[in-house]
């Protein structure tokens, strides 16, 4: 090829390509979470939550907050792109999408139209990270949940993003899904999308001003509530507390948490046991036809806490323990399994498990699967072990006791 | 396949010089008259009143030509004169070991013929140390303006030639660009010949070889290249004496003079010739077989062949620890693409890529362009721009008055300029950065490049983003390895990739596991 030629075509291959244009940071607003709602009109109406650079950022004049950290602005349209671009005709600015943390829909709209209706614009837009995660607003809108303002943490959706994550790694009951882990379920007909909630407690209207940041004890707060049980893109149920564990511990979602046992004869008294590592392994059967699921959890654990005279030096104590352990993560984990039967919502991905090991009883048992699920066999088996007793052996009770004795 | 090479060098070298040439012309014709007028005067008379005129017509009455007449004996008469340029030679000498030795030594009696006399003065009277007999005028002026002292006696129709160059220097001091903790704390001065004397004492080898060239046709600058026999390439000696022979200036007043003129190209941001003022860094070079070029009048030694890593080696690295001085280098190598990079950088995230940087951040930083009324790329070039007027300034001006420049230039580019809302915080920050890292560079010829290169990223940030910072870098780095350095690629030992040149490259082994000086090689490799 002529020289000439090598030389145009490189330099039409380095203008032509890229596809962005240059936006000054002064140009645009930071979107820090997006609400969806449902007018009267059946419509989408989306809120943004957008922050208030001037006030998050600690610069010279000190930290002191003057004005809200976060606005909220909403928009109605047929299509949230539509109700995303009308949103121009009342800020003066671009609104910018990749520093969103948070999702949230509201339980209505959940409930309503599912959630399928609400994720394309998320995985289709260029600029929408889809690794953000998405929360249902239980009881309320979504709207009056983004607008409460936060106390310590200035961004607000951050403030429900970073409590989930928290959450699920240290109490977990919870577990944060993003945008591509909920369109993976929506396509697999082997698991059913499990959301987290956020209910707002307090005054509402209160929340909404500078008021709220300004008390030792916030009027309003967003608190996490409940796992949202979909079924076919629809919220059916809400799991709540240990309910909402018992699916986890299958799914392999805790990382950490805390179980109180009762001591043995005293029901008044109590031992927290921190568990540190917690592994599921899922297993189907197939028998003449006739599915079955086996699931056994091994977990290790630390004696956290201990608030009654128990000898915790001897092993067989422990073991009792480990037994105690392991009967009330049964309970837990059965006790969601009925729940999540009688909805026919297979919310643990037995049907993936199925799909992997038996994949030619799936072909035929897919369309049907949740039929099958509500009826099909689990059996669990819970394996426990308590390693370590913290910073000490056994509590001071013991001495305190031996003490008493001899006085 | 060797010729080859060489004349398409040679080619290329005498396009490039086209345009020096033309300037050259004027003093190489000047020149060519006076050496006819020198040339048209008739060999060195016997009579040396007549050779005292003639010299003095050469040097057309110049106030600092000293002529100092003696009288040998009175019977039968012989005259005698020496002639030096005041300031040029050392007065001790010539009083000393010729007026005195010719007025007081045993002088031959009687009628003697004028090659007895010859013989008698210089080997019994003259007591300086080095004479030689001269009959060709040109060659005496040169003699004489170099500091020598020209003897004519009568009766002889040959010039004595003492050698008493000497006059003031300035004394051997410590470097000042490039300085060490633990390093040797001599550097060269003006004078040639303390210069090669500081080499020659660091080799104590007959393998070091010593070539004079005298180049400018009216400044007639000795010029000598360096090099060791059995090390250094034989092929890149041969290049540099051609391209030596090639220069045609008029004048030589510093090495750069000769680097402009030898340097493979001109058209480069990136030196293509190193230079240092450190004796013992040429000996290093030395070693490795390369060529160093010393210009009498100048402090600073060119080396070539030189490679792009060769720029971020410091004197200071041979003489501490090798760990350190590896992590040090590798702090340059980063140093040096913060300062290439840092703005554009900066200018590319906050226009385009707002995505990537932590939200914590960006929400600091769109907080703090609020009420910055220019686009990043307006704010960067303001920046940059005042930074480079003040850096200016602070080498230009005089000492006294230095200290303004500071203060002033620590509020334009600070705090003041950050409050009055014409830039943003984070870009003082960027630019002082920047600024800092480019002061890292051991080598000033190759900061400067950075220093050039910086706007063009910051611009093609500006309209392409990170996108555009990599067609920046691609392009550059394409043309870095385009270039070559007397016959040696530029971005050896990287790419081509000469394991063996490693030990001293981005890394710096410890001295016992470097292998014997392996010498440069001139690449028979051309481009084309």
């Amino acid at each position: 090829m002529p020289k000439q030629t090598v030389a145009v075509i490189l330099t039409a291959a380095f203008l032509l390509s890229g596809c962005w244009n240059a936006n000054e940071l002064t140009d645009v607003y930071i979107i820090s979470a997006v609400g969806i709602d449902k007018t009267e009109a059946a419509q989408y109406q989306l809120s943004f939550q957008i922050i208030n650079a001037g006030e998050v950022a600690v610069g010279q004049e000190g930290s002191a907050r003057n004005a809200a950290t976060t606005v909220v602005y909403t928009s109605t349209g047929n299509t949230i792109f539509e109700a995303i671009r009308k949103m121009a005709m009342q800020l003066p600015r671009k609104i910018y999408f990749p520093h969103t943390s948070l999702i949230l829909i509201s339980e209505q709209f959940a409930k309503e139209d599912g959630i399928e209706k609400a994720m394309d614009w998320f995985e289709r837009d260029a600029e929408f990270r889809t690794y953000v995660q998405v929360l249902i607003a239980r009881g309320d809108t979504a709207e009056s949940i983004l607008k409460v303002q936060s106390p310590v943490e200035r961004i607000a959706a951050k403030n429900i993003a970073d409590q989930l994550e928290t959450t699920e790694s240290v109490w977990g009951e919870y577990h944060a899904s993003g945008i591509d882990d909920i369109i993976r379920d929506l396509v697999n007909k082997g698991k059913e999308v499990t959301l987290s909630g956020v209910q707002l407690s307090g005054d509402q209207e209160e929340g909404q001003t500078m008021e709220n940041i300004q008390d030792a004890s916030p009027v309003a707060r967003v608190r996490l509530s409940g796992l949202a049980i979909f079924k076919n893109g629809a919220l059916a149920r809400w799991l709540d507390g240990p309910e909402a564990r018992g699916r986890n511990w299958i799914t392999g979602d805790i990382e950490s948490t805390v179980i109180s046992l009762p001591c043995s004869h005293h029901q008044t008294e109590w031992i927290a046991i921190e568990v540190i590592r917690a592994k599921a392994k899922v297993q189907s059967k197939l028998e003449a036809n006739n599915p079955a699921i086996d699931v056994v959890i091994s977990l290790e654990g630390n004696i956290g806490e201990v608030n009654c005279p128990m000898d915790i030096t001897i092993s067989d104590n422990i073991f009792q323990l480990e037994k105690q352990l392991a009967k009330e993560i049964r309970k837990e984990v059965m006790n969601a399994i009925t729940i999540a039967q009688d909805e026919k919502a297979d919310i643990f991905g037995f049907g993936n498990v199925m799909q992997r090991q038996h994949p030619k009883y799936w072909k035929q048992a897919e369309a049907e699967w949740s039929d099958i699920f509500s009826s099909i066999d689990v059996n669990v088996d819970v394996r426990a072990y308590i390693r370590r007793t913290g910073m000490r052996t056994n509590s001071f009770f013991e001495e305190a006791k031996k003490h008493k004795s001899t006085e | 396949m060797k010729k080859k090479k060489t004349r398409k060098t040679t080619s290329r070298f005498s396009l490039f010089n086209r345009s020096k040439n033309r300037s050259a012309d004027f003093a190489e014709e000047m020149s060519t008259q006076i050496e006819q007028a020198i040339d048209s005067t008739d060999g060195i008379d016997s009579r040396v009143q007549k050779n005292i005129d003639r010299l003095k017509d050469i040097m057309g009455n110049s106030h600092d030509f000293i002529v100092r007449e003696v009288i040998i004996r009175t019977e039968p008469f012989i005259q005698a004169a020496a002639m030096y340029i005041d300031g040029l030679a050392d007065h001790t000498l010539i009083s000393d070991f010729i007026i005195k030795a010719i007025l007081e030594e045993n002088h031959p009696t009687g009628d003697v013929e004028p090659a007895a006399l010859l013989t008698t003065i210089k080997k019994q009277m003259l007591t300086i140390a080095n004479v030689t007999m001269e009959d060709d005028w040109k060659t005496i002026v040169h003699s004489l303006l170099s500091g020598n002292t020209i003897l004519f006696v009568d009766g002889i129709p040959k010039a004595f030639v003492g050698e008493t160059a000497g006059g003031e220097w300035r004394s051997i001091e410590e470097p000042t660009s490039e300085i060490t903790i633990r390093g040797a704390k001599d550097s060269f001065n003006e004078s040639l010949l303390t210069n090669i004397s500081l080499i020659r004492r660091r080799i104590k080898s007959p393998q070091v070889r010593i070539d004079l060239f005298q180049l400018g046709t009216l400044s007639r600058t000795d010029t000598v290249i360096f090099y060791i026999d059995g090390i250094t390439d034989r092929r890149i000696v041969q290049e540099v004496e051609q391209r030596m022979k090639q220069i045609k200036a008029d004048k030589i007043t510093g090495s750069s003079y000769v680097e402009e003129w030898i340097q493979d190209q001109t058209l480069t941001v990136f030196p293509t010739v190193f230079n240092t003022e450190r004796p013992d860094i040429v000996v290093n070079c030395l070693m490795e077989g390369r060529v160093a070029i010393l210009v009498d009048g100048s402090p600073f030694a060119l080396i070539v062949p030189t490679d792009f890593s060769q720029f971020f080696k410091a004197a200071e690295d041979y003489y501490q620890r090798f760990d350190l001085s590896t992590l040090i280098r590798v702090l340059r190598y980063f140093a040096f693409s913060v300062s290439l990079l840092g703005p554009s950088i900066y200018i590319a995230l906050i226009t385009f890529h707002q995505d990537l940087i932590p939200t914590t951040l960006v929400i600091s930083l769109a907080a703090q362009r609020e009420g910055i009324p220019f686009p990043a790329f307006i704010e960067a070039l303001i920046m940059e721009v005042t930074f480079e007027v003040l850096r200016e300034a602070g080498v230009r001006m005089p000492r006294a008055i230095g200290q303004a420049v500071s203060i002033v230039g620590a509020l334009v580019i600070g705090q003041a300029a950050v409050q009055a809302g014409i830039v943003s915080a984070a870009m003082v920050i960027v630019v002082a950065g920047t600024a800092i890292a480019s002061f890292t560079t051991p080598a000033y010829n190759l900061a400067v490049a950075a220093r050039i290169l910086r706007f063009a990223m910051m611009f093609l940030a500006a309209t392409m983003g990170l996108y555009g910072i990599l067609l920046g870098l691609i392009i550059m780095i394409a043309h870095l390895t385009s270039l070559k350095s007397f016959g040696s690629p530029y971005l050896s030992p990287f790419a081509p990739f000469y394991p063996k040149e490693h030990a001293d490259g981005l890394f710096r082994f410890p001295q016992w596991l470097r292998r014997k000086s392996e010498g440069k090689t001139f690449s028979q490799t051309e481009r084309g």
